[in-house]
C-alpha cells in the first residue's frame, strides 16, 4: 500500500531535523563556553555571543513549522505529543542556547583574572558534565529512547552536586584571597549556568518520555539546594 | 525531458482544433429546409402528377444531405457529423409520426359522418337497409367487459408485483419461474387466450356443481371475454407494477422499518403511497392495450344485436367486435355499414383518449410532491 | 410473538465505586456479539458498554463491520434475508435477542437516523415528523399530535425554520434541514436510544456542525451511539469510542480497543488504533 499522509509525515521529520540539528549545535557550544571561560578568549567570546541570533531565528522558523502542521493537519494521538513535545523542546534548547552565551559574557566581565587550578578543574568537570547532558538528550530525542531519556535525571543529580562543589571552590578561593569579589560572583552566576543547562536537558528527556508512550511526571522533582539556606524569622507568638 | 527551444514552430491552421466558427443559423436551416423540398418536388414534377411518398421521402434524403454539406463548409468537421445525426435522427422521427398522424387523421374524418347523438343512443336492434342504427349496445358491452376485465386482472397483477418485489428473495427458483412465466404470457397470441376462456367456461359447464357460473347458450358471455382479456392484461399489469415498485428507493422502506413499523404497514402506507402515479399509469397503458382487442372476445362475447348489462348471461358485443362485424358485414346498401364501423373505430379511439387524459391527471394528483 | 415489554423507565441506578447512585437508564450491554449473514461472519465477538445519556463514537476502516454492528442494536440487520446474531444486547434488563423477542417492537423503542436523508415523499413535514405513530395506526387527538410535533421539531432545532409550513412536504427542505427532520421523526417516538449511521455523510460542512450541536444536546436525553467515517466528528463530539477493524477481505470485523475519547485520540493502547487515527493505516 503506498505511505499516506507523507507530506505531513516529511513535514514531521524536517521539524525533528531542525530540532536535532539545533540540539546539536548546543552540545558543541556548551564545551566552546567552557574553554572560552577559561581561556579567557574574547575574540571567541564575541563570535559565540553574536552567533546567538541564529539560533533565535532557527527555533523562531521551527515553531512556525509546529504550528502550522498542527493547524493544518489535524494531528492526534503520537503525531500530536510530537508536534507539542517539538514546541517545548525547542525552548528548552535555544534557552540553553541563550545560557551558552551568558557564560561567554561573564568570560567577558572576567577578562585578566586568573582562575587558580582547583577552580579550574570544576568548571572543566562541570562544563564536560553539562555537554555530556546535553549529548545525551540529543541522542535520546532523535532515536526516541525512553531509558536513555530517563538516565539523564541521575545525571543532572551529579550536575547539581558538581554545581555545589562549585560554590564551595569560590568561597574558599575567594577567602584565600586568589579572586575578587566580582570575579566570584561572575563564577557563582556561571555556576548557576550550567546548572540550568543540565535542567534543560532534562526537561528535553522528559518530553522524550512524553512523546514515546505519554509519559507525564507525577511530581516535580524537588528543586535544586542551591537556593540560599532559610533564615529563621523571628515569630511574634 | 523536452528539449525546450527558444522558438516553437508555428503549425498550420487546424480547422477542427479551432474554437470558434461560423454560426448555423435558424434562416440557414429554414433555407435548407425550402431547398429540400425543391429538391423533393423535383422527383415528381416531370412525372405531372403529385407523388405525395416520393416527395416526402426525397426531401428528408435532400435535407440531410444538404445540412451535412452546408454545415461542413460553415462550422467544422466534428459539428458537421453532431448536425447530420441530429438530422438523421428528427427524420426518423417524422417519418414514425406520419403514419399515426394519418391513422387518426383517417379515423376522425371518416368518423365524423356518424358522430352524433343518435349513434350513442341507437342499438342495432331491427336494424337493417338504410336505417341508421347506432352503437350505444357496444359501447355499453366495452365498457363492461373492460371494467370487469380491470376489475379482474387489477388485484392479481397487483399482488404478484408486491410479492416479486417485497417478498421473495431475487434469486429464489420460485421467483425466477413467475418472472419466465410473467414474460411469457406477455406473449400470448390473443386469440389463444379467447379459446382457452372458452374451453375453461365449456369445461365448467360440464361440472354440475358450477353451473351458477353457467353463462347461458352457446357458453358466450361478457365474463368468458373478461376472462380472456384478463389473461391478455395481467402480465402488463404485474409489469409495469414491479418497475414502479422497484422504483421507491429502499430508504424510504428502511425509515418505516426503523419506526417500527411492521412490513405489511410499510408497502401500504408507504411504498404503495409512492408508487402508485406510476402503477396507475401502467394499469391504463394495460387497459388501453385489451379495450381493442377483437379476436379474442370474437370466441368468447360473440355478436349481439341488443344491449345487455349482464356480463353473465349471454352474449355482448364490444365496440371492436362491432366495428369488425359493421365492416364485413355492411348489409345493403354497405356504406350505411361502413360508417357505423369507421364511428365505432372513433369511439374506441376517443375512450382511449379519455383513459389516458384521465391517467396523466390522477398521476399529477397522486404523485408524491417530493418527487416531482 | 410476545409483546416486547421494557421494564418501566423509573431510575435503575448502580452503585459506583465512590458510593454515589447513578442513573444507569438506558445503558447498552453488549457480551459476546457474533453477527451472520447466512454463513458468513461478518462481526466476531464483540463485547462493550454503552454508557447511558452518552454519545459513544464507532470509528474503523471501510468494510469493518461497524455499520452492521449499529443495526444489530435495533435489529435492523434482520431485513436482509438470513441475517442473525449470537450473543446478547442488553438494555435496561431486556434483551434484545431473547427468545420470542419481535423486532419490530424493538424498532419502537430505539430509533435510527440514516446517512442519506430519507423523509417519506408523500408526507408533509407535519406527518413526518409522527410518522412513528401515524404508520403503526395510533391514534392521537389533534393537539397531542401537535404539541408532539412542535416538541419534536424543537428538540431537532428544526422549529423555527418550518413551523409556518408544516403542511409542506418533506422533501423541499435543504440537506441539512431534511436529516434533521428525520431526526425529529426518530426523537418524535421518545425511543431510549438514538441509532445514528454516518448521518453527517452526505451533508455541507456546516449543516455537519449543525447536527453535531444537536447531538450534544439530545445526549442529556438519549443515549446516542454514531458510526461515522470522519474522525475529526467522532472527536468532537463522542465521549467514548470504539475502534473496528477488520484483518482482511472476507475475515470478520471486531472491536480493536474501547475507550474514552480523550484517551484514544491522544494515546491509544493498541498500535493498530493509533495507526489508524493518525492516518498510518495501510
Amino acid at each position: 500500500m503506498t505511505e499516506l499522509r507523507s507530506n505531513f509525515h516529511y513535514q514531521l521529520a524536517e521539524i525533528c531535523e531542525g530540532i536535532a540539528q539545533m540540539s546539536a549545535g548546543v552540545t558543541e557550544l556548551v564545551p566552546r563556553a567552557t574553554q572560552i571561560l577559561l581561556d579567557g578568549d574574547l575574540e571567541s567570546a564575541e563570535y559565540v555571543i553574536l552567533g546567538d541570533s541564529e539560533y533565535d531565528a532557527k527555533s523562531v522558523e521551527l515553531e512556525e513549522r509546529c504550528f502550522t502542521s498542527i493547524a493544518l493537519q489535524a494531528p492526534v494521538a503520537s503525531d500530536l505529543r510530537s508536534l507539542v513535545s517539538a514546541i517545548k523542546i525547542i525552548a528548552d534548547v535555544e534557552r540553553s542556547a541563550d545560557l551558552c552565551v551568558n557564560i561567554c559574557k561573564a568570560a567577558r566581565r572576567m577578562y585578566g583574572h586568573e582562575l587558580d587550578p582547583n577552580l579550574r578543574s570544576v568548571v572543566q568537570k562541570m562544563g564536560d558534565q553539562a555537554t555530556v547532558l546535553f549529548k545525551e538528550a540529543t541522542e535520546a530525542y532523535l532515536n526516541l529512547d525512553g531509558p536513555r531519556a530517563a538516565a539523564l535525571h541521575d545525571m543532572d543529580s551529579y550536575l547539581d552536586d558538581l554545581q555545589r562543589q562549585f560554590i564551595q571552590v569560590i568561597f574558599e578561593s575567594h577567602a584565600a584571597g586568589n579572586i575578587d569579589l566580582q570575579v566570584a560572583v561572575q563564577l557563582a552566576v556561571v555556576a548557576r549556568f550550567f546548572e540550568r543547562i543540565g535542567d534543560h536537558a532534562v526537561n528535553v528527556g522528559d518530553r522524550v518520555r512524553y512523546i514515546v508512550d505519554g509519559w507525564v511526571p507525577e511530581h516535580p522533582y524537588p528543586e535544586s539546594d542551591n537556593d540560599p539556606p532559610e533564615v529563621a524569622v523571628a515569630t511574634n507568638s | 525531458m523536452m528539449l525546450i527551444t527558444d522558438t516553437v514552430e508555428p503549425t498550420g491552421f487546424e480547422p477542427d482544433d479551432a474554437m470558434t466558427s461560423g454560426s448555423y443559423t435558424r434562416r440557414i436551416r429554414a433555407a435548407i429546409g425550402g431547398a429540400a423540398l425543391l429538391v423533393g418536388a423535383f422527383s415528381w414534377l416531370p412525372g405531372g402528377s403529385v407523388n405525395l411518398a416520393r416527395w416526402v421521402v426525397v426531401s428528408i434524403l435532400a435535407y440531410i444531405a444538404l445540412t451535412y454539406v452546408v454545415a461542413r463548409r460553415i462550422e467544422s468537421k466534428r459539428q458537421a457529423t453532431d448536425r447530420l445525426a441530429t438530422a438523421v435522427v428528427t427524420s426518423a422521427f417524422l417519418v414514425v409520426l406520419l403514419p399515426l398522424v394519418s391513422v387518426i387523421w383517417t379515423v376522425v374524418e371518416r368518423g365524423s359522418n356518424r358522430f352524433d347523438s343518435t349513434f350513442y343512443t341507437e342499438t342495432m336492434r331491427g336494424v337493417f337497409g338504410e336505417i341508421e342504427g347506432g352503437g350505444y349496445h357496444a359501447v355499453v358491452g366495452t365498457l363492461v367487459v373492460t371494467g370487469l376485465t380491470t376489475l379482474m386482472s387489477v388485484p392479481f397483477g397487483l399482488f404478484a408485483a408486491i410479492y416479486l418485489v417485497e417478498y421473495s428473495s431475487k434469486s429464489s427458483l420460485f421467483s425466477r419461474a413467475v418472472q419466465a412465466l410473467v414474460d411469457v404470457m406477455t406473449g400470448i397470441p390473443s386469440i389463444v387466450a379467447g379459446l382457452f376462456a372458452y374451453a375453461f367456461f365449456v369445461f365448467l359447464d360440464d361440472i354440475p356443481v358450477l353451473t351458477v357460473l353457467s353463462t347461458g347458450v352457446g357458453h358466450r358471455s361478457g365474463l368468458a371475454g373478461a376472462v380472456a382479456l384478463t389473461l391478455l392484461m395481467t402480465p402488463v399489469v404485474i409489469r409495469a407494477s414491479e418497475e414502479m415498485l422497484r422504483l421507491v428507493p429502499n430508504e424510504l422502506r428502511e425509515a418505516s422499518y426503523a419506526l417500527g413499523v411492521p412490513k405489511w404497514k410499510t408497502i401500504v402506507k408507504v411504498v404503495l403511497p409512492t408508487a402508485v402515479a406510476g402503477i396507475l399509469t401502467g394499469i391504463v397503458l394495460a387497459v388501453a392495450r385489451v379495450i381493442g382487442e377483437t379476436a379474442p372476445l370474437l370466441v368468447t362475447v360473440g355478436l349481439a344485436q341488443d344491449t345487455n348489462w349482464n356480463p353473465f348471461d349471454g352474449r355482448m358485443t364490444t365496440l371492436s367486435i362491432f366495428t369488425y362485424y359493421q365492416y364485413v358485414q355492411p348489409g345493403v346498401p354497405p356504406q350505411v355499414g361502413q360508417d357505423r364501423a369507421w364511428a365505432a373505430a372513433l369511439s374506441l379511439v376517443i375512450i382511449v383518449g379519455i383513459l389516458f387524459t384521465i391517467a396523466r391527471i390522477l398521476s399529477t394528483i397522486l404523485k408524491p410532491k417530493g418527487l416531482r | 410473538m410476545t409483546e416486547f415489554i421494557y421494564s418501566p423507565a423509573s431510575a435503575q441506578t448502580a452503585t459506583v465505586a465512590s458510593g454515589v447512585a447513578v442513573d444507569t437508564r438506558n445503558g447498552i450491554e453488549v457480551t459476546d456479539l457474533d453477527i451472520y449473514y447466512s454463513d458468513f461472519l461478518a462481526v466476531e465477538g464483540v463485547s462493550m458498554t454503552i454508557n447511558p445519556r452518552s454519545i459513544t463514537a464507532l470509528i474503523g476502516p471501510s468494510g469493518c463491520g461497524k455499520s452492521t454492528f449499529l443495526r444489530s442494536l435495533n435489529r435492523m440487520h434482520e431485513v436482509i434475508d438470513g441475517a442473525y446474531v449470537r450473543g446478547s444486547v442488553v438494555i435496561n434488563g431486556n434483551d434484545l435477542y431473547g427468545p420470542g423477542v419481535d423486532p419490530v417492537a424493538v424498532r419502537r423503542k430505539i430509533g435510527m437516523v440514516f446517512q442519506r436523508p430519507n423523509p417519506f415523499p408523500t408526507m408533509s413535514i407535519f406527518d413526518n415528523v409522527i410518522a412513528g405513530y401515524r404508520l403503526n395506526s395510533k391514534r392521537m387527538r389533534r393537539a397531542e399530535s401537535e404539541d408532539l410535533v412542535e416538541k419534536s421539531l424543537k428538540g431537532a432545532n428544526l422549529w423555527d425554520e418550518v413551523k409556518d409550513r408544516l403542511d409542506k412536504p418533506g422533501s423541499g427542505l435543504s440537506g441539512g434541514q431534511q436529516q434533521r427532520l428525520c431526526i425529529a421523526r426518530a426523537i418524535a417516538t421518545s425511543p431510549d436510544v438514538l441509532l445514528m449511521d454516518e448521518p453527517c455523510s452526505a451533508l455541507d460542512p456546516i449543516s455537519t456542525l449543525a447536527i453535531e450541536e444537536l447531538m450534544l444536546e439530545l445526549k442529556n436525553e438519549y443515549t446516542i451511539v454514531i458510526v461515522t467515517h470522519n474522525m475529526q466528528q467522532a472527536a468532537r463530539v463522542s465521549n467514548r469510542t470504539g475502534f473496528f477493524s477488520i484483518a482482511g477481505t472476507g475475515k470478520p470485523g471486531n472491536l480493536i480497543e474501547m475507550d474514552s475519547t480523550e484517551k484514544i485520540f491522544s494515546n491509544p493502547a493498541q498500535q493498530e488504533t493509533q495507526d489508524y487515527v493518525t492516518g498510518r493505516f495501510g
